[in-house]
């Protein structure tokens, strides 16, 4: 009955919304700004449009364009060198949850004498971050509602810095960033953000009745859009549609946990790169069927957004249309849905798995039903 | 809407006797002399205390400023400023009803940067930054915690308003323990209020979005489901924090997507006969609602199912049906005045009233269903 609910303060969702980014972080009192992104939003042509809004509205603006996957921490503070010598006293990141995590991290650095090594962690930022505005180009990672960064350390393990000062002071969600996005892009973001919202609502942890109201909207949104997405990606409400149902599904799990799905899932991106959505993709359906006897009245209820229409005569009826609706939409995703085939060993498989309840045990106790070591790795085995 | 733009509370605390927290979190906010804006009701009723003395333990230093009065006069804003510039405020508390919490707003605002009441009336007038701001709620309610408004009266009688979102704190506090004591007919009232916000949120024409939404379908979710349990046992405190929540997140709601006519209609029973704002948006609610259904049947029938959750519908115009029913019987349940005649109202008034609802422009524009002065006037009428 007790918690805590952290929201990012401003939203602004709108077609053509990168055209007025520059106003936004003006608006925030940023003058000398760092544009942070991948090589990729550059071939795009998005960041000369990021660029060009922040000059128009009065900003001076420096452009890194070197995120990568998984960005490493060398990455980081490469970035953060040059904004200091920028002057930046703004960040607007603009991409992947790559990218975004990237530019938090930039924005709490640029005034910090903390190296980033110590920030690691929970609530180990001492600094005030500089103004920062985050624009998704996935729908997604929920990476712009969020006050957490993951980077890869130089001991290439994941490292998460969980602090106040992450969460930006605008998020922008501009759909028509998102319309060439792959369709394989498109299905692991998507399939990334409807876990996000079925974690958050049948965490154990820390569930609350404003993740659930965010999570359950957002996955009556997603359902409904993924499909029309995945057929048309110019569909451009569609698209609003699914980036809209990303950022609360990001609102929703930041306040209440993510849960073995991101657990089982971390280990193959770490180890073999597997896209963070595709990982959570190729997991997912195991996992709901795994948790189904301790979670069946949460998934009978999220039946209900997830099916919207469909009449159930009793709660297990509806919670297994749940998890098989679910089976039925990932095997219809076109995502690769074996590990033998993504380059996934076999002798890994009990690696990962000791992994797993060792390393990410927080993410495990927020799972509906417990997990042993022998019931990950026989998850991972299911799927190999 | 798949164009808006959203602002909310940054961080919402949910905690029973929360309020002893009150030292750390200006601790946090980097505040050592506070200045704690409540009303004399709370005083004698002995609920400030426990705060004052939790925020004297945590060695901040907190000077009580109880004289808020119910639509508060500017001249007693004023008082609290002056206040909070002689003990040298560097945060400011709210905690009390919507009137406190509006004067709290209004302190931290003119503390915080020299600008004449009188010259920040209107929308995005006022300049920052604000002292920091921490808000706690005393009915459920208002959601004036989470709202960008304060209202004011000024010294020719008039009600005036400052709109910005410099107005959102910084923390939302919610403490069901200072609920318990309220009267059963402010509960009512207060209740209704808070459900009428979800609701109008959930229909407005204009600005209503996914996020408004998903919080005013949970709000009322909470709120149908708990309003008669806190009647029927008013320390059943999960029952009451489930109040305060649904309060806060139509607060959240009604914020970004503006309330209509049952406001306008409202607001001139509470300047002409004194009748608290819950109570006269409990008076004209249900024949607002049988007169937007035209209109909003659709909607309506999506709400149904948060107010009569598992309940299901043949058809649309069913569940329409069925929500206004509830609605009604909830409303006539009530302790509290039924008809305008109760509150004072006699036919001869009836066309003052309607010439001032009319005036309420700013929020009919948002119905539903446009509103003629003829349809005002039978509305009035048929609750008389």
């Amino acid at each position: 009955m007790n918690y805590e609910f952290r929201s990012v303060p401003r939203i602004v969702c709108e077609a053509g919304a990168l055209h007025s980014v520059g106003k936004v972080l003006k608006d925030l009192g940023a003058q000398r700004v760092m544009l942070v992104c991948d090589p990729g939003i550059v071939s795009l042509g998005f960041a000369v449009k990021a660029q060009a809004s922040l000059e128009v509205a009065g900003c001076a603006v420096t452009v890194f364009d070197q995120v990568v996957p998984d960005p490493s921490s060398a990455v980081v503070k490469e970035a953060a060198e040059q904004a200091r010598q920028f002057k930046a006293d703004g960040v607007l990141g603009l991409g992947g949850g790559s990218s975004l995590d990237a530019a938090k991290l930039v924005a709490l650095l640029i005034n910090s004498e903390q190296p980033l090594e110590e920030l690691y962690g929970t609530d180990k930022a001492l600094g005030q971050r500089v103004p920062l505005v985050l624009v998704p180009t996935t729908a997604g990672t929920g990476s712009e509602v969020t006050w957490v960064s993951v980077i890869t350390d130089e001991q290439q393990r994941k490292q998460a810095v969980y602090s106040s000062q992450l969460m930006p002071d605008v998020a922008v969600l501009d759909p028509q960033l998102t319309l060439g996005l792959p369709p394989r892009v498109t299905a692991a973001t998507g399939l990334d953000a409807m876990v996000h919202a079925i974690e958050a609502y049948t965490s154990r942890t820390r569930k609350n009745p404003i993740a659930d109201g965010l999570a359950s909207a957002a996955l009556g949104l997603l359902s409904a859009n993924l499909r029309k997405v995945l057929a048309n990606g110019q569909d451009v409400a569609a698209r609003t549609a699914m980036l809209q149902g990303s950022l609360m599904a990001g609102m929703a799990f930041v306040n209440a946990s993510v849960a073995a799905i991101h657990g089982l899932a971390y280990p193959l991106g770490a180890r073999f790169h597997i896209p963070h959505g595709h990982a959570n993709a190729l997991v997912m359906a195991p996992v709901l069927r795994f948790n189904l006897s301790a979670a069946q009245s949460q998934y009978a209820e999220l039946a209900t957004y997830l099916l919207p229409g469909r009449h159930f005569e009793h709660e297990a009826e509806a919670a297994e249309a749940f998890v098989q609706a679910i089976e039925v939409l990932v095997a219809d995703s076109g995502l690769e849905t074996r590990l033998s085939k993504l380059g996934v060993d076999e002798p890994a498989l009990t690696e990962m798995a000791n992994s797993v309840v060792v390393n990410l045990r927080r993410l495990i106790d927020s799972n509906p039903r417990d997990m042993t070591e022998q019931d990950v790795e026989a998850l991972y085995r299911s799927i190999f | 809407m798949s164009t808006f733009n959203f602002e909310t509370t940054p961080r919402v605390i949910c905690e029973i006797d929360g309020a002893l927290r009150l030292g750390t979190l200006c601790r946090e906010l980097k505040a050592e002399r506070v200045l704690l804006v409540s009303d004399p009701g709370l005083l004698r009723a002995g609920l400030l205390d426990a705060p004052l003395r939790a925020l004297r333990e945590a060695g901040v230093e907190a000077t009580l400023y109880s004289d808020v009065q119910a639509d508060p006069p500017s001249e007693s804003v004023q008082d609290a400023v002056d206040a909070a510039r002689n003990c040298r405020a560097q945060a400011v508390i709210g905690l009390g009803g919507g009137s406190s919490l509006d004067t709290a707003k209004l302190v931290a605002l003119l503390c915080g940067r020299e600008q004449a009441l009188e010259s920040i009336y209107g929308i995005n007038l006022a300049q920052g930054p604000r002292l920091p701001l921490i808000q706690v709620p005393t009915t459920a309610g208002t959601g004036s915690e989470v709202t960008a408004v304060a209202i004011v009266t000024t010294p020719s009688h008039e009600k005036k308003g400052v709109v910005s979102p410099l107005l959102y704190p910084d923390i939302a506090l919610l403490d069901a323990r200072l609920t318990v004591g309220l009267p059963a007919a402010v509960s009512a009232m207060t209740g209704i209020d808070a459900m009428v916000h979800a609701i109008e949120a959930y229909t407005s024409a204009h600005k209503k979005n996914v996020l408004s939404d998903g919080l005013a379908m949970q709000a009322l979710r909470l709120l149908a489901g708990n309003l008669d349990r806190v009647l029927a046992t008013p320390g059943d405190l999960p029952a009451r924090s489930d109040m305060l929540l649904g309060s806060m997140l139509a607060g959240m709601a009604f914020a970004n997507s503006p309330v209509a006519a049952v406001h306008a209609l409202a607001y001139p029973l509470g300047g002409h006969f004194h009748v608290p704002h819950g109570l006269s948006n409990a008076l004209v609610l249900v024949p607002v609602l049988n007169f937007n259904r035209p209109a909003a049947e659709a909607l309506y029938a999506q709400l149904a199912a948060a107010v009569l959750p598992g309940q299901r519908f043949a058809s649309e115009a069913l569940a329409c049906d069925a929500f206004i029913e509830f609605m009604t019987r909830l409303v006539e349940r009530m302790p509290f005045a039924q008809r305008l005649r109760d509150v004072g109202v006699t036919a001869d008034d009836l066309d003052h009233l309607t010439d001032d609802a009319m005036k309420v422009e700013r929020l009919l524009i948002n119905n539903p269903r446009p509103v003629t002065r003829q349809d005002a006037r039978a509305i009035y009428a048929s609750v008389l």
